[in-house]
């Protein structure tokens, strides 16, 4: 669908990227400086990379072989802005239809109704962009772009300047959108809940050159995506079935093998795949398991391996089969005596994990 | 009250002040709007062209026009010879004379201006489907147009106070191209100096208003 390969050089930053994304969401998850942006411009046509090619259902919209590269204006991808950069002089009216193509009789047009009931801004009509919240403001970026019915849809971090409260209610417009409407979407962000959120595949983008791609559960979950943990800083990813949901009690349960691990309630389905984070430093590593404490969370485990990274002592522990990272101080592993093959307990508090997105 | 000669050099100068803006005003968005997106060869002595007059001393800037203008130059040449016009000390050598002057002011203005405006909502447009030219219009124009209305008011009151570059290209004829300046500096030698101070002031007053009508422009956004 859409082919991508074509360097781009930015001062000292080189992207290089040779792949074909063909999923209905794809995602491009980095760190800032990976060169997320930088992509998303190329391929809107904002800027033309120094070589290579890049097409779009055949079409070539930019070759250095053939000398071709087709105007952003000519190009009909959306393009959701991490500032949202509507225009401050129009009303939220004007902003969602100035890219209204002037072909009526293009039936694969959106209508701007069904845009305005899903992202729900129908009373921001008549408002100027600098009446809106935050919130209100990107729902309305996604709108505009939406409104000129694009054969693909490009979004830079549409949530990243928002709050986190704030972007757990945008996340299920989006997710919307991804329902309602049959346009691809290519989604940037350095978010790993927004990638398991939204993607169908996801591309790891580092330092300007694709280190991975897969399915996002498979990819973020497996032991090769060590440079998104070390860039978000939580070291344990892990995908667990729903097996208790329960609202009086506050919990949910989460299944590792026959082990539990209970989080706080969300509203979810049984068998429903939950994803969730926990950093290495929030578990505690335990010798005896019948001691009283108020945490819920006693997983039984072994060491497997023990490195020492910097002055980090990091266990690499294997519960029912799941690799997770623990890092304790080198004097409690001294007195515990921990060594590899080791059989202990793991406590993590509820707090401690972090939801990735509430399917 | 004014006199006759007062009137008529101050309803000269406001008119051909009009007039010069109508004209270097499209001709200067152009140029400013490609001063401030595009880079090329040659840019850098486009801008240094366009802005010589404001450095240059105005007689100097006279004398080139009075070159280009006259029967036997280049321009007034041509043009006296397919229509018979004759340029030089007419209304519309004062006219091209505070032109050439006043374009440079009006250009940085308006490269000023258009420089505010954010070029990633430029590129947003363009990615919504519009042309360069429609993003003009619809986005760095309405985005500008208060930076671009003061750079106009300072081209023309600059305009009103031309002096120099007049004089040599359009002389100093009352009733035809006596213009504001010059009929103060002709009532000044000529020792009217009643009418020299009523110019003076009302020189002074349009400077005041239009300097601070353009601060205004400026920081009101």
């Amino acid at each position: 669908m859409l082919k991508l390969s074509f360097r781009k050089r930015l001062g000292d930053f080189q992207l290089e990227i040779d792949h074909t994304v063909t999923e209905k969401v794809t995602a491009f998850l980095g760190p800032s400086g990976s060169g997320k942006s930088t992509l998303l411009n190329c391929i809107s046509g904002i800027l033309n990379p120094d070589e290579g090619e890049l097409l779009f259902s055949g079409q070539t919209l930019y070759s250095s072989f053939q000398k071709k590269r087709v105007p952003p204006e000519k190009r009909d991808f959306g393009y959701v802005f991490q500032e949202g950069y509507l225009f401050p002089h129009l009303t939220v009216q004007q902003n969602i239809s100035y890219g209204r193509p002037r072909r009526p009789s293009d039936n694969a047009q959106i209508d701007i109704g069904t845009i305005i009931d899903i992202l729900e801004i129908g009373e921001l009509l008549s408002r100027y962009p600098n009446q809106l919240s935050g919130g209100q403001r990107q729902r309305v970026a996604v709108a505009r772009a939406l409104g000129m019915s694009p054969r693909l849809l490009l979004m830079d971090e549409p949530l990243t300047s928002l709050d986190a409260g704030l972007k757990n209610r945008i996340l299920p417009y989006l997710y919307h959108i991804k329902e309602a409407f049959d346009i691809p979407l290519l989604y940037v962000t350095h978010s790993i809940s927004e990638v398991m959120a939204l993607a169908d595949e996801a591309f790891l983008l580092s330092e300007g050159r694709i280190t991975g791609r897969g399915e996002p559960h498979q990819l973020l979950t497996s032991p090769s995506a060590l440079p998104v943990a070390q860039m978000t800083g939580v070291e344990n990813i892990l995908s667990l079935p729903v097996v208790v949901a329960s609202e009086e009690r506050g919990v949910t349960e989460l299944a590792l093998g026959e082990q539990r691990l209970m989080v706080s309630y969300t509203q979810t389905k049984l068998g429903a795949t939950m994803p969730i984070a926990i950093r290495a430093r929030d578990i505690i590593v335990a010798i005896d398991p019948d001691l009283r404490m108020s945490a819920r969370n006693i997983l039984r485990g072994t060491i497997r391996q023990i490195a020492v990274q910097a002055g980090r002592v990091m266990l690499s522990v294997d519960i029912e089969g799941h690799l997770l990272s623990v890092e304790v101080t080198s004097d409690a592993r001294e007195q515990l005596g921990l060594a590899e093959g080791t059989v202990c307990y793991f406590i993590i508090k509820a707090s401690a994990i972090n939801l990735l997105w509430e399917s | 009250m004014l006199t006759a000669a007062e009137v008529s050099a101050l309803v000269l100068s406001i008119k051909a002040a009009s007039l010069s803006l109508l004209c270097i005003l499209p001709p200067g968005l152009l140029i400013g709007w490609i001063l401030a997106k595009f880079s090329f060869p040659g840019k850098s002595l486009l801008n240094t062209v366009v802005m010589l007059p404001m450095v240059l001393p105005p007689v100097v800037s006279g004398f080139f026009l009075l070159i280009l203008l006259s029967k036997r130059g280049p321009i007034g040449g041509l043009l006296f010879r397919l229509f018979g016009l004759e340029i030089v000390f007419s209304w519309i050598a004062v006219v091209l004379a505070i032109s050439v002057l006043s374009f440079p002011l009006l250009v940085r203005g308006i490269l000023t201006a258009i420089e505010t405006v954010d070029p990633q909502l430029e590129n947003a447009a363009r990615t919504l489907g519009a042309s360069p030219l429609k993003v003009f219009f619809t986005v760095t124009l309405p985005l500008s147009y208060r930076g671009i209305i003061g750079g106009a008011i300072l081209g023309f009151s600059r305009s009103l106070g031309e002096f120099g570059a007049t004089m040599m290209v359009a002389g100093n004829i009352p009733g035809k191209t006596q213009t504001l300046p010059l009929a103060i500096y002709n009532f000044v030698q000529v020792g009217q100096d009643l009418s020299a101070y009523r110019l003076v002031f009302i020189s002074t007053l349009i400077a005041f208003a239009t300097l601070w009508i353009a601060e205004r422009m400026y920081i009101k956004r």
